[in-house]
């Protein structure tokens, strides 16, 4: 099955938790429910697939506070959306991706789930979107399944009359634009007053539904530029002389490519296009004593591409600081409608803004183990850049049920985490590496339509004035596609923030 | 106190008499102190400041060997059977989590010949071991600590040489110095994230140990009163030392069998070779003060409260070397310990000339806060109930017994700084027994 909005899904960040034990008597458990997007879901290693959704943050806390019965559209190895198995990490990461083939193990339960986490989701989803159709997102069918002759996830929800809520929706509403390097208000980025007034329809909804208790907790967004997806990659350049310079791209794809400041963000998939010399001065080359050959050759003192192109569905790879700034700005504005919109309800408001700044600078120590947001190294990432492993979901969920045990004067018990920590989420077995990282220029492609889906693609074409049509993207054989090679520069010529 | 120069060695009178004194103690006294220094001692539960008058007074109070008019040897072995269980809690280890303390017997030993030197007058040398630590755990390598601490070893003697003196009948002085030697060791595993497979491994077993024994000055000091005959009086001192230790660390690779991520981890740390690592240690100063009283002329009754001055032990440091042009980062182990009081009451009863009951109770504090309390060193108040009988089976020698049942308070961890939290529980018995010969 097609998955789209595979990264948009996302959100962010990162962090932390788990909850568990019964608090029976200071909160009511009996019926847990969850609004939320591919954070809810349980997504990890860029697909959707039972070994991340058993340790979703929502199965965790169900556990932990020993709930009856917790339904999850669980989805069967291996996995839908191309779940990322790393290869090898020298000389760089390389990554294989599973076919996207795992089959729905739940889709025949009678009553909608209580994980109703829909990976790409946006407010506007949770409100309007009843099938597929509505939103060009495929696993809209997967989670709703048309229940009562089409329904809303808002609407599954509140149906279900839950005694405990979590609402964690917004991260893609903001996720997107960044993702994408292509921070448009309206377009990628969703507008304040959209947002307040979906929101507010969410809570209002919920809390009717819950007979006006408002139990529950209303989760903040994190910044979604600390996560690894824009971290990882410095825009910096250190040369082999030791001469500090950044790379080159050009605003908007347009004009002379120059370099970017150094306050930029580069994006993870930026390594695509490193890899085959965008963005790079060919000066540098020269430096470094590169041969005539060498593939970085081929398209260096090209600019990394700072925003997407609609026509081919190359994303943009380069936050300039006035995007990183909107971006930013734009959480700190939705944060403060989720805080004032569930705390006027009676939810409980989760500052995971503020814990996920908190495990970005210091980590958390366990047993003398230091988990991290650091790519690959660090524990609390999975191999998509974006979404928690699930030792980074029982991070999540610890300080979640921390909150909760205090807000609600609840007893939960806290997770294990050294059984995340010494058990993993290993997928390992049966499946042969074909596809490595960086991506052949199909794949770059065919990752970027994940990356940029079509429904993205509609406010674009409405830009150009309908004369573009959206639909399934076609590769443009005549733009500068990039072409996979050589990382050898790459490992000498990037700095990572490790 | 003196700090003598890095690297110091002992002569060879007192390597011989480590090589004679070897142990390892286990600390069995607030933090890592040791209290058990002679068995009479002991059987009053080291409530004997204020009236000791055997060779273990070099520890006690040197006063105590004014009135020495013999010449005296004392020797001992005190025997260390620690009971030790963990239990875990969430979010780690984990509340299903339980590990116990390796089986171990420790039996430090100390030796005491105090001799007259004139009316009044008393010189004495001795060793004893005033600190020391040993914590191990089950399945080292296994164990979910391991990344903490797999074992440690600290092994602190005191060398004494003191005068002793009673300037009139109600009032007795001694002092002295003390060379106090000493060597630690490490073990602990070091983790690594392997990427493929998202799980914490061991990357390396680390080991750091100090270059044999170093050495360090301080002193030791006295005064006991007898302002009635029946009423006694001490208080005693025994300097702080601040130990340097020069010495290796070797990280022992542990293959992973991803060879490009072994070869990553190769990359950060000089594996298995010597790496020189310098470090140091603050034993704390420790004030005695007693008070007995002899209701009969055969029954004493003795409390003491002394006070420890942990706050010099504030973290340790391991500063590493360079080794093929990698260096790893200093670390740093908070410790934050604090000053402490223990109180401690002992009954004497005398059955003839040569035979002697013992008992006591002792309170110790700990110094360990709660965020340093951990797999290094659980430690907790504890307390102590003691018998002990002395009897002498020929002339001029006399033979000295007691126990020590210690128990050590549960002590559940919630804000331990490396978020390694649960509960320890920890007994031990400590019997001892002592030898006494007058010449």
């Amino acid at each position: 099955m097609k998955m789209t909005r595979l990264f948009a899904s996302s959100a962010a960040l990162a962090v932390a938790a788990l909850l568990s034990s019964a608090p029976v008597e200071a909160q009511n458990f009996s019926k847990f429910v969850q609004i939320g997007d591919s954070l809810t879901a349980g997504f990890l290693d860029a697909c959707l697939v039972k070994y991340g959704q058993a340790d979703s943050y929502g199965a965790i806390l169900a556990r932990q506070a020993k709930v009856g019965e917790f339904q999850q559209p669980i989805v069967d190895e291996p996995g839908l959306g191309g779940c990322r198995k790393l290869t090898a990490i020298a000389p760089s990461p390389q990554f294989a991706i599973k076919p996207s083939t795992g089959k729905p193990l739940n889709l025949t339960l009678p009553r909608p789930y209580d994980n109703l986490g829909i990976p790409g989701y946006k407010v506007s989803d949770t409100v309007d979107a009843k099938t597929s159709a509505d939103n060009g997102n495929p696993l809209t069918d997967l989670v709703l399944r048309g229940l009562a002759g089409g329904t809303t996830q808002l609407q599954q929800a509140a149906s279900l009359k839950p005694t405990f809520l979590t609402i964690w929706i917004g991260n893609n509403d903001v996720l997107g634009a960044a993702t994408t390097g292509t921070v448009i208000d309206g377009v990628t980025l969703t507008p304040k007053a959209v947002f307040d007034a979906k929101y507010k329809t969410i809570i209002d909804t919920m809390k009717a539904a819950q007979g006006g208790t408002g139990a529950g907790v209303a989760i903040a967004l994190p910044d979604v530029t600390s996560i690894p997806f824009f971290t990882t990659i410095s825009p910096v350049i250190t040369t082999l002389n030791g001469q500090p310079i950044t790379f080159l791209s050009a605003r908007n794809n347009t004009g002379t490519p120059a370099p970017i400041p150094a306050s930029s963000i580069v994006t993870l998939l930026a390594s695509t296009f490193i890899g085959t010399g965008y963005g790079i001065p060919c000066a540098v080359l020269d430096a470094a004593g590169a041969p005539a050959n060498h593939p970085q050759r081929a398209n260096c003192n090209k600019p990394l591409p700072d925003t997407a192109n609609p026509l081919t569905g190359i994303p943009g790879v380069v936050l300039y600081p006035e995007e990183v700034t909107a971006l930013k700005n734009r959480t700190a504005e939705f944060n403060a409608t989720i805080k004032s919109l569930s705390e006027a309800a009676g939810y409980k408001y989760f500052d995971a803004n503020a814990l996920f700044a908190d495990v970005v600078a210091n980590g958390r120590l366990y047993g003398g183990v230091k988990l991290t947001t650091a790519f690959l190294s660090g524990g609390i990432f999975s191999y998509d850049g974006v979404h928690p492993t699930s030792t980074g979901y029982a991070l999540f969920t610890d300080e979640l049920i921390k909150f909760i045990n205090k807000a609600y004067g609840a007893t939960i018990e806290r997770p294990d985490m050294a059984a995340f920590m010494f058990n993993g989420n290993a997928s390992s077995g049966g499946f042969s590496p074909t596809i490595s990282f960086p991506y052949t220029p199909e794949e770059a492609l065919k990752w970027a339509a994940e990356i940029f889906p079509p429904e993205t693609h509609k406010p674009f074409v409405e830009m150009f004035g309908g004369k573009l049509k959206a639909g399934p993207l076609v590769p443009d054989s005549s733009s500068e596609t990039p072409v996979r090679g050589d990382e050898d520069f790459v490992s000498r010529g990037t700095e990572t923030r490790e | 106190m003196r700090r003598m120069s890095r690297g110091l060695h002992a002569g060879a009178v007192l390597t011989v008499l480590s090589l004679l004194l070897w142990a390892t103690p286990s600390a069995r006294a607030a933090g890592f102190s040791i209290f058990e220094q002679g068995s009479r001692a002991t059987g009053m539960a080291g409530a004997v400041t204020a009236s000791i008058n055997d060779g273990s007074a070099m520890f006690y109070n040197p006063a105590g060997l004014a009135d020495n008019k013999q010449f005296t040897a004392m020797g001992g072995i005190t025997f260390l059977i620690p009971d030790q269980e963990f239990t875990g809690a969430n979010p780690y280890p984990g509340s299903s989590y339980t590990v116990n303390g390796k089986s171990m017997i420790f039996f430090p030993m100390n030796l005491y010949l105090a001799m007259p030197v004139g009316e009044g007058m008393n010189l004495s040398f001795g060793s004893w071991f005033p600190f020391g630590l040993t914590t191990a755990w089950e399945n080292p390598d296994q164990y979910y600590g391991r990344f903490i601490s797999k074992r440690a070893e600290l092994r602190h003697f005191a060398f004494g040489l003191q005068f002793s003196m009673r300037v009139n009948e109600w009032f007795s002085f001694g002092l002295g110095p003390e060379l106090r030697v000493s060597d630690v060791k490490l073990f602990q595993g070091y983790p690594a994230l392997n990427p493929y497979t998202n799980r914490v491994v061991e990357v390396a077993h680390v080991q750091v140990v100090s270059d044999g024994m170093e050495a360090a000055l301080s002193f030791g000091a006295g005064i006991q009163f007898k302002p009635t005959k029946k009423l006694h009086i001490g208080f005693a001192y025994h300097g702080s030392v601040d130990q340097d230790y020069t010495g290796e660390a070797i990280f022992f690779s542990r293959p992973t069998g991803y060879a490009d991520f072994d070869a990553r981890v190769a990359g950060l740390a000089p594996l298995d070779k010597p790496i020189p690592v310098e470090t140091a240690i603050q034993f704390p100063a420790t004030w005695m003060t007693g008070i007995a009283y002899d209701f009969t002329d055969c029954f004493r009754v003795e409390f003491n409260a002394n006070y420890m001055q942990w706050d010099i032990f504030k973290e340790t440091i391991l500063k590493f070397g360079t080794v093929d042009g990698k260096t790893l980062p200093t670390k740093v182990i908070p410790q934050n310990y604090e000053n402490v009081w223990s109180y401690r009451v002992g009954l004497n009863y005398k059955l003839g000339e040569t035979t002697e009951f013992m008992a006591g109770y002792v309170y110790d504090q700990t110094p360990q806060p709660d965020e340093t309390t951990g797999p290094l060193l659980p430690d907790a108040n504890r307390a102590g109930y003691t018998l002990g009988a002395s009897f002498s089976p020929f002339k001029n020698v006399y033979t000295d017994l007691s126990v020590m049942a210690l128990f050590f308070h549960e002590r559940t961890t919630t804000t331990n700084d490396n978020n390694f939290n649960g509960t320890y529980k920890t007994f031990v018995w400590i019997p001892t027994i002592g030898l006494r010969m007058n010449f």
